[in-house]
C-alpha cells in the first residue's frame, strides 16, 4: 500500500514536470482556435490538435536528460504546427499567425505586459490635447504618442 | 520623453524618423539595451507606424527564429502523407490559383493517374459525384470535385456522406479532394476534419523564384539540347513571371489593370522556350519575346500602356546579353541569371536573395514603397 502511494507521488510528480510543454500545446490551440474570425475557412478542431499534438510527443527527438526533453519538445510542437497550419493560410495571413504566436508566448511568460499589449493595440486612452509640443522634430500626432507611451512604464 | 529632448539623442531619434529601414536603427539613451524586443516595437510604432510590419517580422525573427518569418514551401506530397482515407484534402483557392496540375503530379508519382476521377461541380452534378464517391469507397480511386463554393445547395450532402463514413469498410487508398473559394457555407465539420491546403502565387521576388525552381525536376532542367542558353533564358521567364506578378502590389504604379496570370502562362511559356531551342539552331529572340510578351502573358493585358510595359520588361530579360554572366536583370547587384550549372545551385544562389524587395527590382522609384505601405 504504502509503495503503491510511492509511486502514486513519483508519477504526479513526473508528470508535473512535463507542464511547459502542455503550457505551450495550450498557447499554440488558443491561437488557432481564433484564426477563424480572420476567415471562414480557418477552422480546426481540438481533435485535429491533439492528433498532431500527440504524434509529436511520439516522434520527437527522445532524451534522457529532462530540460532537453522539454527542450526538445517545445520546440518540435511550436515548429511542427507552423508548418501545418500555414499550409492551409493565406499569404496575408501567415505573419499574423507568426505574430499572434509570438506574443502569445511572450504574453504568458509575462514578458509583454498587458498594459503593453492592450497600447499596441489601441494606444492611450489619456486626453493629452492640453499639453503643448516642446520637441521641434517631431510631429503633432508622434509626440501625443509619445506622452502615451512614457505613461504605459 | 527626456532622451528626446537629450540633443546627443536627439540626432539618432530624428534618424528613426526619417530612415527609410528604421527597424534596423539601434534605439538611443540606453533603450536599445533596457527595452524587450516587443518595447522595441511598441517604440517604432509610436514613431513609424507606416514600417510596423518590417519592426513585426525583426521581432518574430528575434523571438522565435527565422524560420517563422518565411513561408514553408508549397509541400502537396507531405499533406498527402499526413493524410488517411477518411480525410478530405481541401484546397482553398485564391484568384489566379490553379492546383489541378500539381494533383496531377502527385497523381502520377503515386501511380493513381488512372484512378483519379475529377469533376466539377455545377449544376446536377450532386448525384454524380455521389456516384464516384460511393465507387471510390469500393475500388480506392481518389475522388476530386472543383469548385466546392458554386454547388452551395449541394454541401449539406456533402457534409452527410463525410459523417456517415465507415473506416472500416473503406479502401485505404481512398482520397477525396475537394477545391473551393472561402465560403462561408463551406460545411464547418467538413473543414475541421480535412487538411486546407492554400496555394497562391507566393508573396515577394524571392519566395516566387523559389516556387518556380522548386517545380522543375533535375531531368527537366537538364533536357534541352541547349542546355546552358536553356537555364539562362529559363531564370529569365522566371524572373520576368515573379517580377509582373509583383508590380500588382504597387497598384497603378506597376500596371493599370491588376492582371490574373497564372502559373499555367509559365508553364506554357517554359514548353515553348524548350521546344524553339531544341528546334532552331539559334535563339530566336524576336519570336520568343512575341510568343510570351504578347501571347502567353499578353493575352490577358487589355490596356495599351500595359502592352508596352510588359514587352519592355520581356526584353530586358530575354536579350542576347542574357548569356553574359555578368549581365544584371535590373540596377541592383544581386539579381542576374546564374552560371551555367546544376539545379541545386540555381536554388542556393536563390536563397541568399534578399527578402525584402527594393522596387528598383521592378525599375520603380524606392518611393513606390509608399504606394503599398
Amino acid at each position: 500500500m504504502a509503495e503503491a502511494e510511492q509511486t502514486a507521488i513519483l508519477i504526479t510528480k513526473n508528470r508535473e514536470s512535463y507542464r511547459p510543454v502542455a503550457r505551450r500545446g495550450s498557447i499554440l490551440y488558443f491561437v488557432i482556435a481564433d484564426l477563424a474570425l480572420i476567415d471562414p475557412m480557418y477552422q480546426y478542431s481540438l481533435e485535429f490538435f491533439s492528433r498532431l499534438f500527440n504524434r509529436r510527443l511520439e516522434k520527437s527527438e527522445k532524451s534522457d536528460v529532462l530540460e532537453q526533453r522539454l527542450e526538445i519538445l517545445i520546440t518540435d510542437v511550436t515548429e511542427s504546427f507552423y508548418t501545418n497550419i500555414c499550409r492551409g493560410l493565406f499569404e496575408r495571413s501567415k505573419l499574423l499567425y507568426s505574430f499572434l504566436n509570438t506574443s502569445s508566448i511572450l504574453k504568458r511568460s509575462e514578458n509583454i505586459t498587458i498594459d503593453e499589449w492592450n497600447f499596441f493595440l489601441r494606444g492611450s486612452a489619456t486626453d493629452f490635447s492640453q499639453i503643448p509640443k516642446d520637441i521641434d522634430y517631431v510631429s503633432e500626432p508622434v509626440f501625443k504618442k509619445l506622452l502615451g507611451l512614457e505613461e504605459c512604464h | 520623453m527626456n532622451s528626446f529632448r537629450d540633443r546627443a539623442d536627439a540626432v539618432s531619434w530624428s534618424d528613426i524618423l526619417k530612415s527609410e529601414e528604421p527597424h534596423f536603427i539601434p534605439l538611443p539613451g540606453g533603450f536599445e539595451e533596457k527595452c524587450t524586443q516587443f518595447q522595441k516595437l511598441m517604440i517604432l510604432k509610436v514613431l513609424r507606424d507606416e514600417k510596423l510590419i518590417y519592426g513585426i517580422k525583426e521581432f518574430v525573427k528575434k523571438e522565435l527564429g527565422h524560420k517563422y518569418i518565411e513561408s514553408p514551401p508549397f509541400d502537396l506530397p507531405g499533406a498527402y502523407n499526413d493524410s488517411q482515407n477518411t480525410t478530405p484534402i481541401i484546397f482553398v483557392l485564391s484568384p489566379g490559383a490553379d492546383p489541378i496540375t500539381y494533383l496531377l503530379g502527385l497523381a502520377k508519382s503515386k501511380g493513381m493517374d488512372q484512378r483519379l476521377k475529377i469533376i466539377s461541380l455545377g449544376q446536377g452534378q450532386g448525384r454524380i459525384a455521389e456516384k464516384l464517391i460511393e465507387g471510390g469507397h469500393r475500388n480506392g480511386d481518389w475522388v476530386c470535385l472543383q469548385n466546392c463554393h458554386l454547388s452551395v445547395s449541394w454541401m449539406p450532402e456533402l457534409e452527410k456522406i463525410q459523417e456517415r463514413q465507415d473506416e472500416a469498410t473503406m479502401n485505404p487508398d481512398y482520397r477525396l479532394w475537394l477545391t473551393s473559394m472561402p465560403d462561408r457555407n463551406f460545411p464547418v465539420p467538413v473543414l475541421q476534419s480535412g487538411i486546407k491546403i492554400t496555394n497562391e502565387p507566393p508573396k515577394g521576388l524571392k519566395a516566387n523564384l523559389k516556387g518556380t525552381f522548386n517545380d522543375i525536376t533535375p531531368e527537366d532542367y537538364e533536357s534541352c539540347t541547349k542546355p546552358k542558353e536553356y537555364k539562362k533564358l529559363l531564370f529569365a521567364l522566371a524572373y520576368f513571371h515573379a517580377s509582373i506578378l509583383e508590380r500588382r502590389k504597387y497598384g497603378a504604379i506597376g500596371w493599370n489593370i491588376a492582371y490574373e496570370w497564372m502559373n499555367s502562362d509559365l508553364i506554357t511559356s517554359k514548353t515553348q522556350l524548350k521546344m524553339y531551342l531544341d528546334e532552331q539552331p539559334d535563339i530566336p529572340y524576336a519570336a520568343l519575346n512575341y510568343i510570351v510578351a504578347e501571347v502567353n502573358y499578353g493575352g490577358r493585358v487589355t490596356d495599351d500602356k500595359d502592352v508596352r510595359t510588359i514587352k519592355a520588361l520581356l526584353k530586358r530579360n530575354f536579350c542576347a546579353e542574357i548569356m553574359n554572366d555578368n549581365y544584371k536583370l535590373s540596377k541592383l547587384e544581386h539579381y542576374y541569371a546564374p552560371t551555367d550549372g546544376k539545379l541545386e545551385d540555381t536554388k542556393a544562389y536563390l536563397n541568399n536573395l534578399p527578402l525584402e524587395d527594393d522596387p528598383e527590382v521592378f525599375g520603380l522609384h524606392p518611393n513606390a514603397n509608399i504606394a503599398f505601405e
